[in-house]
């Protein structure tokens, strides 16, 4: 992830509220596992193990943010746990993540399926994106037209 | 709504439908479709097969089905072709056994047929020997495979005679293959004897003397009685494998085996034989000798050696045979020799992949040493070259089945990979990717709990996810 990207999903996360969250980190996971995926095929160990450990690291925050009263959480879980235990071998043996990166995404997009009423975005005193714009006590964007002809003498 | 139905609720009042309900209608046949694709996933990893049914895959399945057919027979095959490897291990041992019968007897011939000997010394080496023959044909007789006997000619050619009373096969070399031969009788075999005139054997030797048969020398003293004396030649001439018995009041000798070996009996003395109804002379047997008629190859030679003989041809061709009691001059006898005898091994999974085992007739007959005899020292030397005929059989016979073990081990190595193979592409059309299938059934899972999915998952912090932006 270059910076503009970080910037990007910092600006995202700002917003977001818990499904786009879910999402977002999803997507932050599947970027890192297709970093580690290319860095492997030039040959760059140090980094591919780098990426890897950063997606471990998201799988252990997803495994956290699990919700064990419901029993859907009991499946996830499972299902983090092995492909956890394949990013570990893959740390050790030079093995594609084509699996992990299949499965992470098909499950961002089964949630992004999941019907949802927005609510209000988690961050608190963030500052509130509108396309692209920003509005703040020191940023207010004015237009000052001077010289109106009205169309009307007066 | 339509004029009638109007008109109808203007009479009735506000009508509440309540029959269909579109929205949850929809939403019940995206839940029904979901829910089948989940209970599909959910066969298939259960399962562990992509295909549980013909609808999931039909060609698939007939291929896979094929396969399976075919997995299970190269299964059966590699079985096969260890039994065979099983059988051919149990012959080679006991042929190993065979040699060191053959090594010995091959000793003793040697040290029989040494000048210094006398004719008792070699008939107490016959005695060994004729005891190793009589090991010989047992271990034939004995060694058997799943109740298959595998030395006695059971796993060579069936031979069947036009007239089983006048010949008998012995041995076929590997070469021979199914045929029908046809052959003549144009000599009778005969054994070498001697006979006298009438003898009184109550009288005694009225003088002493000796007498020899075949260079063994019988003496006798004056006022011996003839009895003891013909008692004498009898025990002597047995060592040299000469039968001497009293036929009609004469005495006759006659040697104990068929063929052109020479009897001569000779006097030492003047005189000494006539005391007995004998004189000097000499009587040579004769060997069978067979006209080959049809199904021979051109140059094919008959070998006789007293009544039986081996047709010998281009190629390694080789039969052995003998003839029996039944045999009289000018007999022709067909001989039509059937595929049916050899182990027919299945060694893969269709028709046709077989591979014939044969090994030949290792008795004592078949070898060629029925009535080996090394009580004269000719004999004896005679002895050694059949046994050394043998020897070189046995062997050629070891590293024939040394040969089928080789090929039947490589066949089970082939069937071994093939196997694998065909494993492979079997799993690969009937298993399912249990990453790709467990992946799938997450995300009909999430689609169908839906909130539930969600309320278990979503439940991030920010500022965790923004700690893992680094």
């Amino acid at each position: 992830m270059d910076a503009a990207q970080k910037k990007i999903f910092q600006s995202r996360i700002a917003q977001a509220d818990r499904k786009e969250l879910l999402l977002i980190h999803l997507e932050m996971l599947v970027i890192t596992l297709k970093e580690a995926e290319e860095a492997g095929f030039h040959q760059h160990v140090t980094q591919r193990e780098n990426k890897i450990h950063l997606a471990l690291e998201m799988i252990k925050k997803l495994v956290e943010s699990l919700d064990f009263k419901y029993d859907f959480s009991a499946d996830l879980l499972v299902i983090y746990q092995r492909f956890n235990q394949s990013l570990i071998t893959a740390l050790r043996k030079d093995t594609s993540l084509a699996e992990e990166i299949s499965f992470f995404d098909t499950l961002r997009n089964a949630f992004a399926q999941v019907p949802y009423e927005k609510e209000t975005g988690l961050m608190q005193n963030s500052e509130t994106i509108y396309a692209g714009l920003t509005y703040d006590k020191h940023n207010q964007l004015t237009e000052t037209v001077e010289n109106i002809k009205r169309g009307l003498q007066a | 709504m339509d004029k009638s139905r109007r008109e109808a609720t203007k009479r009735k009042g506000i009508i509440m439908k309540i029959n269909h309900n579109m929205p949850a209608l929809r939403a019940l046949r995206q839940l029904n479709k979901s829910e089948t694709l989940l209970t599909d996933s959910l066969f298939k990893l259960s399962s562990g097969n992509r295909i549980n049914r013909s609808s999931d895959d039909a060609a698939g399945l007939a291929i896979a089905h094929k396969l399976r057919l075919q997995l299970n027979g190269l299964s059966q095959s590699g079985n096969n072709a260890w039994d065979g490897i099983s059988l051919i291990q149990t012959g080679e041992g006991a042929l190993n056994e065979v040699h060191a019968i053959l090594q010995r007897m091959r000793e003793l011939s040697v040290q029989a047929a040494n000048g210094t000997y006398i004719e008792e010394d070699r008939a107490n080496i016959n005695m060994e020997i004729e005891q190793l023959r009589d090991e010989l044909n047992r271990l034939s007789k004995s060694i058997d495979f799943n109740g298959v006997k595998i030395l006695d000619g059971e796993l060579d050619l069936m031979g069947i005679f036009s007239d089983k009373t006048k010949m008998e096969l012995l041995s076929i070399h590997e070469s021979v293959e199914p045929n029908k031969f046809k052959m003549k009788i144009t000599e009778i075999p005969t054994k070498s004897k001697i006979s006298g005139g009438a003898v009184d054997l109550t009288q005694t030797m009225n003088q002493d003397g000796s007498f020899s048969v075949n260079g063994v020398t019988i003496s006798y003293q004056n006022g011996d009685l003839k009895r003891d004396v013909f008692a004498k030649l009898q025990k002597q001439a047995d060592f040299i494998g000469v039968t001497v018995e009293m036929d009609a009041g004469a005495i006759s000798l006659t040697k104990r085996f068929y063929g052109d070996k020479e009897l001569k009996i000779s006097n030492g003395l003047a005189g000494s034989l006539e005391q007995l109804g004998l004189a000097d002379g000499t009587n040579t047997g004769k060997n069978v000798k067979i006209d080959l008629l049809e199904g021979f190859a051109p140059g094919s030679t008959v070998k006789p050696s007293g009544d039986a003989f081996t047709i010998e041809g281009p190629n390694g061709f080789e039969l052995r045979l003998k003839l029996k009691a039944g045999a009289a001059l000018n007999d022709e006898v067909s001989l039509e020799l059937l595929k049916e005898g050899p182990a027919m091994l299945q060694i893969g999974a269709n028709y046709g992949h077989t591979m014939q085992v044969r090994i030949p007739n290792v008795s004592a007959e078949g070898l060629g040493m029925k009535d080996i005899f090394v009580g004269a020292q000719e004999d004896a030397l005679d002895a050694l070259a059949r046994i050394e005929d043998a020897i070189s059989l046995v062997s050629k016979i070891r590293s024939k089945l040394g040969a089928y073990q080789n090929r039947l081990e490589y066949t089970v190595a082939n069937i071994d990979t093939s196997s694998l193979n065909m494993t492979e592409a079997h799993s690969r059309i009937m298993h399912i990717d249990m990453a790709q299938e467990m992946t799938e059934y997450t995300k009909q899972n999430v689609i169908q709990q839906a909130a539930t999915a969600l309320l278990a998952q979503a439940n991030q912090k920010p500022q965790e996810i923004l700690q893992l932006l680094r």
